[in-house]
């Protein structure tokens, strides 16, 4: 009786992740069409399923770092200080100039600037 | 402007801190706004939650927008430098070889 109602659980958990991954693999998906129409290409279905996949994975990342961001600084809420400590290594990151000016507004968003 | 913002100071750092939330937020979503694909509040929150190690663990509204912009920002990183390495083998189609070659630096740069 116990080791079914795991076994539900534990498939109740697995369909959830499924539909988080297909969540993100339809938005992975429509970004990656505007990036094809504007380049004019086209991206494998495979290669949209894997950027999909490792989208998926970096979320794990992020959501950890930030977590441990915002506990050494003895919060409990991720705040934007925590998502800009994330993004640090952007500094050096040789971005094409179509996401450079994003990172830069990510990077500006999370200060604080009176003329705002 | 400066002698607008110590005027504001005078009323209070309350209404000032949420004055500074709100232009922030214009501002945000001003950018958030320039392109139609992007990645939902709801889900990006779902997203974190499900790899959080603590229950009380939370999110605020504008971290939420900013992870969102950070893993489009990913995303579309994933797929120009897979389009540039494909141009550069003068390949219409952009496959999982292309990929494959531009994913290690990708990581390394995130």
């Amino acid at each position: 009786m116990m080791e079914e109602k795991e076994g539900a659980e534990e498939q109740q958990r697995f369909s959830y992740r499924q539909r988080l991954k297909a969540a993100v693999h339809y938005t992975v998906g429509c970004l990656c069409e505007e990036v094809a129409s504007d380049k004019e290409v086209q991206f494998s279905k495979q290669t949209i399923a894997a950027i999909s996949e490792v989208t998926f994975r970096q979320c794990e990342n992020f959501a950890r770092d930030l977590e441990m961001f915002a506990r050494h600084a003895k919060r409990s809420t991720i705040n934007t200080e925590d998502v800009k400590l994330l993004a640090r290594r952007s500094n050096s990151l040789n971005t094409m100039s179509e996401t450079g000016h994003r990172l830069q507004c990510v990077r500006m968003a999370s200060l604080w600037h009176p003329q705002f | 402007m400066r002698g607008r913002g110590s005027g504001r100071r005078a009323q209070g750092s309350l209404a000032e801190g949420a004055g500074a939330g709100l232009r922030k937020a214009r501002v945000l979503a001003a950018v958030m706004e320039e392109t139609g694909a992007g990645f939902r509040k709801e889900l990006v929150s779902k997203l974190l939650h499900l790899h959080f190690k603590e229950d009380k663990t939370k999110v605020s509204g504008d971290a939420l927008q900013l992870t969102a912009e950070l893993l489009k920002i990913f995303v579309i990183e994933a797929a120009i430098r897979s389009v540039r390495q494909a141009q550069a083998e003068e390949l219409g189609c952009v496959d999982l070889d292309q990929l494959e070659k531009v994913l290690p630096q990708l990581l390394l740069d995130f």
